[in-house]
């Protein structure tokens, strides 16, 4: 709040209405398809349509879930998990070594730290194809896990080494003074003061690893190996116009992310502008 | 803070995984694409050295220039609107009321979901079937327009969708701007007498320059390579009227199977992101340190 | 340079609360016009509640303030005619300082031409001796400059009234010394209102013309500086101004045979006959409260006198601080810095009897003040 205002009832007024209509504007969609992914089918085109559906349904759901989408789910899990493991793994190490030394090369490191973090995925999924196709890795979960570690390591170097810095050094100092290597410092004294950076930078990953849908249709092919994003996208060309099962698939990717992000999500703001505001 | 340490190069044991995670797959795949792009390749085999010539296939393309201008009049539109909402945003909820709180997070909601279901999400309104369109135009009496089959309001919606989504980015990098000013300078402004226009004018927007210039960098860089818009909601059409640079580029590769072509337009288009790329490290340099000129 | 000296200020009732937390409760307060008062009280004890409000940066919940002949308490900060130097001076970074002194003239309603507005700029930095600087960053000048340079933002638009919050108190000893005079200097010159807010008794004390003390939210005394060192109004006071704490010894006084006692832990000090009238104070829990300065080493006519063991000392340049033993309690007193003092050894010490105090245990409020009974 930048000054104290003696707001009269019209300026609430405006406020109030204002607030509503953003709301409105930015979940409106997302409970359109919630409610239209509880409809039985006729009632989905009907005119005028309904804001709430007349009886609900849980057809479309049954109708993905037959059709694949648990796979799809777990493929997702894991594919989720191992990414944030491998990130916070590294990126720990690395933004350690980023925080506490200083060494010839370091400024060429955050140069290009900044700048994988700031290249957008898209122009970058020809050639990770392309390479991934090389070295055998296409189809693969585990091809996927690394693509989507490099792509998510630069941000969690950044919000994790941000972090440190703000660490009193003392206490590592401290524990290395009491007979514990660098190493064990790090693991004792840093990382267990460092969990609200390393949630912010875990909740990263697992966000863009969950929503991620460029790069996994560009690596994967097989039923076996779809994540939820690739499942949906070809539900949309296997139902084309038949809006139940596809708002129904969407709604199994979207709910379990806004409930993990609207419990989390003020170390997710955070985490959005450590990486970019403090230079 | 720093520390006395006998090997300048004991840093890089720390830093090791990472560089070789980021050479083997953000470093080396730009390098085979290099590669890639002076080659024929025709379904994925590597042909013989074909020089510039997929550059210049791809460069004097009609689509290409299509493509080309589509980004750019989609970029250009979707940055404004979007950076205006997100700062309006930020001005707006830069309290901290619980009911402001609860607004921020609402606010974020479609950018944290899937792009892919955002789109989704999106075209089911903007579809005809959903009657919603239908709907709103028989309220304003005028003649329905289906929404996605039409060259410019297909443009119209995947602006919408850019807004829809990448608001709430805008929003929370400002204000964490404006959180970055002093309240002290406001209040001193305010006791040397100026008022809400000229606090505004004169302290916060000098002071959220860095901040402003940051959010608009990453922005456009995000819209220039949108691949997911016009995938989803649009496919590009009617008639590449929404055929982005980056779904041309998709095309070329997983349908037409043009490796060599795809390659030559992923470099031209990343060129392109690291000359802005370079523009953000200056931006960087100069705000280094809170100096904020 | 400025003509008309400053404006009276009047606090009618303020009051302030944060959900069920008193910031300030009830504040009547007058200031003259012209005069220099400090603020003084610790952290949360409403000293810069009441400058906020004031400066109207807070609103009150109730009460009223009057600068001069204006009814002040609802309007903006800019309407007030006053000016503020913050404690971290709140210098525009992005503005050079020349910009920085021209930045209150450009504000509406001021509608001066640039060459009255270069002048004026140049006229105070000359006068604060910073007209050198003027092309210079914020950043690039050091800490007493920008003192300065918030100085002269605050003198550029000739306010009736300045209010200063803390601004010495980023600086280092010396410089604070010498921008205490400067600050002093500069009130003498400009003959406006000066409202100074500071945790640093020594500061209130060397500066101010009256003195208000602070504490959780109530002003507990205002006067000037020597009153209320001399006549503190309650134990609070009495501790909170001086260098070193008083000495507090918690007891009471009791009748034995023809005499007055003092009953304390472990102690019993018998009242020469002056203080016959504390008899009065018998039956009820007191405190007595004498500064350092006030226990001396030997014997000495008006005084109380005790055996005591000489525990520490302390040099402190001009003169020596000890601790000394005398039952159960620990008194501290002052000597020369040439008397020789040695640990463990005994001496006698005498409390002065005008540098006593007695103080209400329960409620704090001084019931002798000085030696004489409080009024």
């Amino acid at each position: 709040m930048i000054f104290e205002s003696h707001s009269g009832l019209l300026r609430r007024l405006l406020r109030g209405l204002l607030s509503v209509i953003i709301v409105v504007a930015a979940l409106f969609p997302i409970f359109w398809g919630l409610m239209t992914s509880l409809k039985p089918t006729r009632d989905i085109v009907q005119f005028p349509p309904s804001l709430l559906p007349a009886t609900v349904t849980f057809e479309h759901y049954v109708t993905i879930f037959k059709a694949g989408a648990f796979g799809f789910l777990l493929n997702s899990l894991l594919v989720s998990a191992g990414t944030v493991v491998i990130c916070l793994g590294i990126g720990a190490l690395a933004a350690y070594g980023l925080a506490r030394f200083e060494f010839p090369g370091k400024r060429a490191v955050m140069v290009a730290i900044i700048a994988v973090m700031s290249i957008p995925v898209a122009s970058l999924l020809i050639p990770t194809y392309t390479l991934i196709a090389e070295i055998g890795l296409v189809n693969t979960h585990i091809g996927l896990i690394l693509v989507y570690s490099a792509y998510q390591l630069p941000i969690v170097i950044w919000i994790l080494a941000a972090y440190y810095q703000s660490l009193p050094i003392e206490l590592e100092w401290s524990a290395m003074m009491d007979g514990y290597s660098r190493l064990q410092a790090l693991w004792k004294v840093v990382l267990p003061l460092s969990r609200p950076g390393l949630i912010a930078a875990g909740l990263f990953v697992v966000v863009f690893a969950w929503n991620d849908f460029v790069v996994a249709v560009t690596l994967l092919s097989s039923e076996e190996t779809r994540t939820l994003p690739i499942g949906i996208y070809n539900f949309l060309g296997f139902y084309g116009r038949e809006w139940g099962p596809l708002l129904a698939a969407s709604m199994v990717s979207t709910i379990p992310l806004l409930v993990v992000f609207v419990i989390l999500q003020r170390y997710f703001m955070a985490g959005m502008t450590n990486g970019s505001v403090k230079g | 803070m720093m520390d006395g340490q006998r090997t300048p190069f004991q840093a890089y044991r720390y830093l090791l995984p990472a560089l070789v995670l980021e050479v083997g797959f953000v470093f080396a795949p730009l390098a085979l694409s290099l590669y890639y792009s002076v080659h024929r390749v025709r379904y994925y085999q590597l042909g013989d050295f074909n020089g510039l010539q997929n550059y210049i296939d791809i460069l004097s393309h009609r689509l290409f220039l299509n493509s080309f201008l589509v980004t750019c009049s989609f970029s250009l539109m979707a940055l404004t609107l979007t950076f205006a909402t997100g700062f309006g945003l930020a001005l707006f909820l830069n309290r901290d009321t619980a009911g402001s709180i609860l607004l921020r997070t609402v606010v974020l909601l479609p950018y944290v979901i899937a792009m892919l279901v955002g789109s989704m999400l999106l075209k089911w309104i903007f579809s005809t079937d959903a009657g919603l369109v239908p709907l709103a135009a028989a309220w304003f009496d005028v003649a329905s327009p289906t929404v996605l089959a039409d060259p410019e309001y297909a443009m119209a919606a995947m602006v919408a969708n850019g807004i829809w989504r990448d608001s709430a980015f805008a929003m929370v990098m400002l204000l964490a701007g404006l959180r970055s000013i002093p309240p002290n300078l406001i209040q001193a402004a305010r006791i040397d007498g100026a008022g809400s226009y000229m606090i505004f004018r004169r302290i916060i927007l000098p002071l959220l320059r860095p901040a402003i210039l940051i959010t608009l960098i990453r922005l456009l860089l995000h819209f220039a390579n949108v691949l997911t818009f016009p995938l989803i909601l649009t496919g590009g059409g009617p008639n590449n009227a929404t055929d982005t640079l980056a779904l041309r580029i998709f095309r070329i590769g997983f349908e037409d199977f043009d490796l060599g072509k795809a390659n030559a337009m992923a470099i031209v288009l990343c060129l392109f992101n690291i000359a802005a790329v370079v523009l953000l490290l200056a931006v960087f340099r100069k705000t280094r340190g809170g100096q904020s000129l | 340079m400025i003509q008309d000296s400053g404006a009276s200020i009047a606090f009618r009732g303020i009051g302030k609360r944060y959900g069920e937390t008193v910031a300030l409760a009830d504040l009547d307060l007058t200031i003259q016009p012209g005069e220099f008062v400090s603020l003084l009280g610790p952290s949360g004890s409403g000293k810069t509640t009441t400058l906020n409000i004031l400066a109207g940066l807070i609103s009150a919940d109730n009460g009223s303030i009057m600068i001069g002949d204006t009814d002040v308490t609802h309007l903006s900060p800019d309407r007030r005619g006053i000016a503020m130097v913050f404690q971290n001076y709140a210098l525009y970074p992005h503005m050079t300082i020349a910009e920085n002194l021209a930045f209150p003239l450009q504000a509406r309603g001021h509608d001066l031409s640039k060459q009255a507005i270069a002048a004026k700029v140049k006229d105070v930095a000359e006068t604060l001796g910073i007209g050198h600087l003027l092309a210079r960053y914020p950043k690039e000048i050091s800490g007493g400059q920008q003192q300065r340079v918030a100085l002269g933002r605050a003198m550029v638009r000739d306010p009736k009234v300045f209010l200063l919050d803390e601004p010495l108190s980023n600086l280092d000893a010396r410089l604070r010394l010498k921008m205490r005079r400067d600050l002093k200097a500069l009130h003498q010159r400009l003959r406006s209102t000066i409202v100074y807010v500071t945790h640093d008794q020594s500061e209130a004390m060397s500066l101010s013309d009256r003195i208000a003390i602070y504490q959780g939210g109530r002003l507990q005394q205002f006067g000037a500086p020597a009153d209320i060192y001399r006549k503190p109004v309650n134990a609070f006071v009495a501790n909170f101004m001086g260098e070193r704490e008083m000495n507090n010894l918690s007891g009471t006084v009791v009748q034995v045979g023809d005499g007055l006692v003092f009953r304390s832990d472990g102690l019993n000090l018998a009242l020469p006959a002056p203080l016959n009238d504390w008899a009065r104070f018998q039956g009820r829990a007191v405190t007595l409260g004498i500064r350092p300065q006030g226990v001396k080493i030997g014997e000495r006519t008006d005084a109380v006198q005790c055996e005591a063991v000489l525990r520490q000392v302390e040099h402190a340049g001009t003169e020596q601080f000890y601790y000394a033993q005398a039952g159960g309690i620990e008194l501290s007193g002052a000597a020369a810095a040439d008397a020789v003092l040695a640990i463990e050894d005994r001496v006698r010490l005498s409390l002065l009897t005008r540098e006593l105090y007695l103080f209400d245990t329960a409620s704090g409020a001084a019931l002798v003040q000085g030696g004489d009974l409080a009024a």
